[in-house]
């Protein structure tokens, strides 16, 4: 039996990794993946709520989750790959029509 | 027919300029005869109706008279809230009384899009209206800003040159300070509803309300820095001479002829009565700065190659004179202060319109471009002379009434030293204005391009005649106009003695006030 | 969650409707011919949008003094969703008005855009009507999910596959920390229900947990309504879009989320009230400074109303920081209900400030940065006057409904004692005059450089600046009706 404690340690440092991969990386599949991890740790997070205190709705929670994470999946590559086929890059630093 | 609509005459005042400038709006904007007529047309009506109130005002009330009071937003404890006394009244008159003059003054000086013009100037004149019958905080301070848009857009459309820095100068300005006092305003409101246990808005309600004197300092601060910026006094002055000199004619003279005596209408009205234990702390202060603006406004006018500019100083200065005139807080002052208020708007507008006609002939607006001018011009030499001297205070003319009462009432208030610097600044400003009047008018017509100058035509006659005949009028028989000022006046001087007593009464015990006013972000726990 | 919950359908009809009518948009691509891109489909989807939108206002309206709970109390209905739920789908109608000409042009298929617009307003009256995180998180993402897209619809384009990848990449960081932030609400206190949460937060044991999932939740919703420092999305999302999609953005998505907000603060976060407050207090000055300073530099005036937006959510963040935790039961507090008040001005202001955009647009010649829409005051009256009476608004400049929105927004701040807020909202105020005047001096005292093209009368976008203009005047002369109406709402938020 692992401690929800050790768990929660877990998601925190998952989710954290997912910010800083965010912020860090510059390449949007990458960030995209980062934000996925995210959503996960989110997701582990629930679990182990739902394991100590013995109830079922982190789990249905959880579900809902991977659901939406599903569909962000689709609207996201999408809008990546349109970005690909316009502008030959997925490179954040080099979408920079767009500034101040 | 008055009969009638008695009751809510003040209303068909202050709306008619705005349904005028509805029809405006539809008449085609090529035939500019027929909307020049209707504007001209629309403002005598105007003012006819205006004169109404002169007949059916009772001279010896000191109160509020035809009031109208109803329901706006019932939620805020808003209301539609109108009423004059023998101040208000004046000023209204003056109102109604430049607005057809400045009309038919801008008939050949507005090439472009004359519609716009004129709609503008009526809104205008509605916005003035308001501001100076509303007797609600919050309707006071919709027409104020009201005022502010239509005024923006004459200089900024039809000014000259640098109309554009001048325009945003104009508003930023004025929106500082009026946002300023929207804060005090609803700190205000508070203060009443603690004390009044409701929740108003209204301005013969709160001045029943003791002001807490910590509290007091800082709303009139923030009220006297809107109102002092729009007087224009030293030294917020400095939007006055941009915003004057690139205004078109017809800007200028409404610009000081009416919408300067909102700053101290708004302190006579506004800051005054409702914080009196401030004003009074404040007293030297202003009248320092109203002194500093007497002899300011008269040195800087006394150098500038700008006619324009020379007439825009010049109101610094005798604004400075009213400002002067209010704190007194003599009955003679204030009354004289008052008057004063009115002169200028007829005399310095008289000057404007007189700028504006030089420079539709000339097309600039140097003093040194002209001279010998009275000559060629025998006419505008005339009115051109009588504006002078009435604005330099000539014995006869209005502006000597004014400036002299204010004198009288120095000398017998609480500060007589302030006298010495007035007079200084009623000498300078005989200097400056007829040194000005000759290097115009007199000397050699050395200037080729002033030898084919037209002398004034019927319409400019017409546009300066009734402004004159208003010096000798307000020159020679005052006392018309005193008789309806004066008890108003007085009441205003009791009321505020009486205030000043009541909070200083108060002010023993500790106000709870204080304690809740937070500066900075805060939790919620602390109630 | 014992057995199956009972469903009152009825109450959800304004759902229903609007759900049906995006699934019937989707069909109108096979009903056309043209492949949906004709100008049919074009019209056609308008109308029927409408037609959904108006159907879906009337149940909604029937329904106005309804009180109820249904799908075990996961969607709440009552005064304050149902207000919400009209202000959107009001600002979504005009929205649909403003899309009709520019839609056509977008090369995209006139179904899907539609659909795609409707689907996100479902999502917002989900939001808005929910009484559970985990119904508001879904409400979000289909909003979201919906408004990415339509950011880059029309692949032609050139920076809206732009646009939409950074809203895109930054809704996905923000959605994480909310449902990060939910799932340690859920673990803590053991439910996800807004009530619940309430009864449920407990600083003395497992404390800080709380307070961190609180702040993730908070931070989650702060994105959405882009507040500073959370705001970096929207000035790229608003130039990028198709500018009916931008105005769309800044009003109904705003409006969901500060709805949204407002219950989860007054609601489940009441007795965190003492953390919150001087949060919010930070941001709001925070907002409006940011917003309305980098607002002065934009030279594209659909990138100068991004910001403008961004410090119109500073002042909306002043009433959320003037919120009064202890008129909770004891009567309205006029915080929250200026914060409604505001949001329905600021509705009808943008769509006519956008709207004027886009009719200004229509002459073959783009108009969207200061430069280009030199001179076109005298050349196009009516709209000049439109254009200047919503920047005046905007600006809260009286008789407008601008001015009473502020009025209101800064006398619950002096209410409450936060005179010095209220003054750094003022002089933000005053600030944000120059860049919105700076809209006229282009319009009114500059001359084009060329000739000014006719423009081709537009019934729908005449119609949408027309109305944004007399609700303006309406709101900023006789604001009673709506003001009871905002003051009913939020005795519900308790």
């Amino acid at each position: 039996m692992i401690a929800l404690q050790s768990l929660l340690t877990l998601s925190a440092v998952l989710f954290v990794i997912g910010v800083c991969g965010f912020i860090t990386r510059r390449n949007v599949l990458i960030m995209f993946m980062s934000v996925e991890l995210m959503l996960n740790a989110a997701n582990l997070a629930m679990l182990a709520f739902a394991r100590h205190n013995a109830s079922m709705d982190p789990q249905v929670v959880a579900m809902f989750v991977m659901a939406l994470a599903a569909a962000e999946v689709a609207v996201g590559l999408a809008i990546i790959v349109a970005v690909f086929r316009r502008r030959g890059t997925v490179n954040i630093d080099d979408l920079r029509n767009l500034k101040w | 027919m008055i009969e009638l609509c008695q009751n809510d005459i003040l209303s068909w005042v202050l709306f008619l300029p705005l349904a005028f400038a509805a029809l405006l709006a539809v008449l085609p904007g090529s035939a500019k005869t027929l909307l020049c007529w209707t504007a001209f047309a629309a403002s005598v009506v105007v003012f006819a109706v205006s004169l109404s109130l002169w007949c059916g005002f009772i001279p010896g009330e000191a109160g509020m008279q035809f009031t109208i009071h109803k329901p706006w937003i019932e939620q805020w404890g808003v209301s539609y809230h109108l009423g004059i006394d023998g101040i208000s009244l004046l000023l209204i008159l003056l109102t109604t009384f430049l607005t057809p003059v400045v009309i038919l003054s801008t008939w050949s000086g507005v090439k472009k899009n004359i519609k716009g013009f004129l709609i503008l100037l009526l809104v205008l004149e509605t916005g003035m209206l308001g501001a100076f019958m509303a007797l609600d905080l919050v309707l006071f301070y919709f027409f104020w800003e009201v005022m502010l848009i239509p005024m923006y857009l004459l200089i900024g459309v039809w000014g000259h040159e640098r109309r554009i820095y001048a325009a945003i100068k104009f508003v930023l300005y004025t929106m500082v300070g009026s946002l300023l006092m929207l804060v005090a305003f609803l700190y205000l409101f508070w203060i009443g509803k603690e004390s009044l246990g409701y929740f108003t808005t209204d301005l013969l309600q709160l001045y029943r309300v003791a002001v807490p004197y910590h509290a007091q300092f800082w709303l009139f601060a923030s009220f006297a820095l809107a109102f002092a910026i729009k007087v224009p006094m030293f030294p917020f002055h400095t939007w006055l001479p941009d915003a004057h000199v690139e205004a078109p004619a017809a800007g200028s003279v409404i610009l000081a002829g009416i919408l300067l005596k909102m700053g101290t209408y708004g302190f006579i009205r506004f800051a005054m009565p409702l914080f009196p234990a401030a004003s009074q702390a404040f007293t030297p202060v202003i009248l320092t700065l109203a002194v500093i603006g007497i002899i300011y406004g008269a040195l800087v006018a006394m150098v500038q190659p700008d006619l324009k500019k020379l007439v825009a100083y010049s109101s610094v200065s005798h604004l400075g004179f009213v400002m002067l005139g209010l704190y007194t807080l003599t009955s003679t002052g204030v009354t004289g202060g008052v008057y004063q208020m009115l002169n200028h708007g007829i005399s310095t507008g008289a000057l404007f319109l007189i700028c504006g006609i030089l420079y539709e002939r000339r097309h600039t607006r140097l003093i040194d471009q002209f001279g010998g001018l009275s000559s060629r011009m025998p006419l505008l030499a005339v009115f051109f002379l009588l504006a002078t001297l009435s604005s330099i205070g000539l014995p006869g003319l209005n502006g000597f009434v004014g400036e002299f009462l204010i004198l009288i009432g120095t000398y017998g208030s609480a500060h007589p030293g302030y006298v010495f610097f007035a007079a200084t600044g009623v000498i300078l400003s005989a200097v400056y204005m007829l040194w000005m009047f000759r290097r115009v008018m007199f000397g050699p017509l050395d200037n080729p391009q002033n030898r084919k100058i037209a002398d004034l035509s019927f319409r400019e006659v017409m546009v300066l005649l009734p402004v004159t005949v208003m010096m000798f009028w307000m020159g020679l028989f005052p006392g018309m106009f005193l008789s309806r000022i004066t008890p108003s006046v007085e009441k205003f001087i009791d009321q505020y003695n009486r205030k000043l007593e009541l909070v200083q009464s108060v002010e023993t015990v500790k106000s709870p006030l204080e304690h809740r006013v937070v500066f900075g972000p805060r939790g919620g726990s602390e109630r | 969650m014992t057995g199956f919950p009972s469903i009152s359908w009825n109450l959800l009809l304004p759902q229903i409707v609007l759900l049906s009518t995006a699934l019937f948009l989707l069909l109108l691509a096979v009903i056309y011919r043209g492949g949906g891109r004709s100008r049919g489909a074009t019209v056609a989807g308008a109308v029927f949008s409408l037609l959904g939108l108006g159907v879906a206002a009337f149940m909604a309206l029937a329904q106005y003094d309804t009180v109820a709970d249904t799908f075990g109390a996961m969607l709440r209905l009552d005064p304050f969703s149902t207000f919400f739920t009209l202000l959107i789908i009001g600002g979504a109608a005009l929205c649909v008005l403003l899309s009709v000409r520019e839609a056509g042009g977008l090369k995209a298929m006139a179904g899907e855009y539609y659909a795609l617009l409707i689907f996100s307003v479902l999502g917002m009256v989900v939001m808005v009507t929910a009484a559970d995180l985990l119904v508001i998180f879904i409400g979000l993402e289909t909003m979201s999910l919906a408004v990415y897209i339509l950011v880059g619809i029309g692949g032609e384009r050139e920076n809206g596959a732009e646009g939409s990848l950074k809203y895109f990449l930054i809704g996905a960081f923000a959605s994480a920390f909310l449902i990060y932030g939910i799932a340690l609400l859920l673990g803590t206190t053991g439910t996800t229900r807004l009530d619940g949460i309430a009864s449920g937060l407990n600083l003395a044991e497992g404390g800080s947990l709380q307070l961190v999932a609180v702040a993730l939740v908070l931070i989650g919703f702060l994105f959405k309504i882009a507040a500073v420092p959370f705001h970096m999305w929207a000035p790229d999302a608003y130039e990028g879009a198709p500018t009916p999609i931008t105005a769309f953005m800044a009003v109904a998505v705003k409006a969901s989320a500060f709805a949204v907000l407002l219950r989860v603060l007054n609601v489940s976060l009441l007795p965190l009230a003492d953390y919150w407050l001087p949060v919010m207090w930070t941001l709001a000055v925070l907002t409006m400074t940011v917003g309305n300073l980098a607002a002065i530099f934009q030279g594209n005036i659909k990138r100068m109303l991004a910001y403008s937006s961004i410090a119109h959510a500073g002042y909306l963040l002043v009433a959320l920081a003037s919120i009064d935790p202890a008129a909770a039961g004891v009567g309205n507090d006029p915080a929250m209900a200026s914060v409604l008040f505001y949001l329905t001005v600021y509705t009808l202001m943008n769509v006519g400030a956008f709207g004027v955009l886009i009719y200004l647009g229509g002459g073959g010649r783009q108009m969207e940065t200061l430069e280009q829409i030199k001179g076109t005051g005298f050349r196009y009256p009516l709209l000049g006057v439109a254009m200047t009476v919503f920047m005046f608004s905007l600006a809260g400049i009286p008789p407008t409904g601008g001015f009473l929105g502020k009025f209101y927004v800064f006398s619950a701040a002096v209410n409450r004692g936060l005179i010095s807020l209220a003054i750094i909202g003022v002089l933000n105020s005053a600030a944000s005059a120059y860049y919105y005047i700076r809209v006229t001096v282009q319009m009114y005292m500059r001359q084009s450089d060329e000739q000014l093209p006719g423009l081709p009368f537009s019934l729908p976008l005449a119609a949408a600046v027309l109305l944004a203009l007399y609700g303006v005047f309406q709101l900023g002369i006789a604001p009673s009706d709506l003001l009871t109406a905002a003051d009913r709402a939020v005795l519900f938020l308790r």
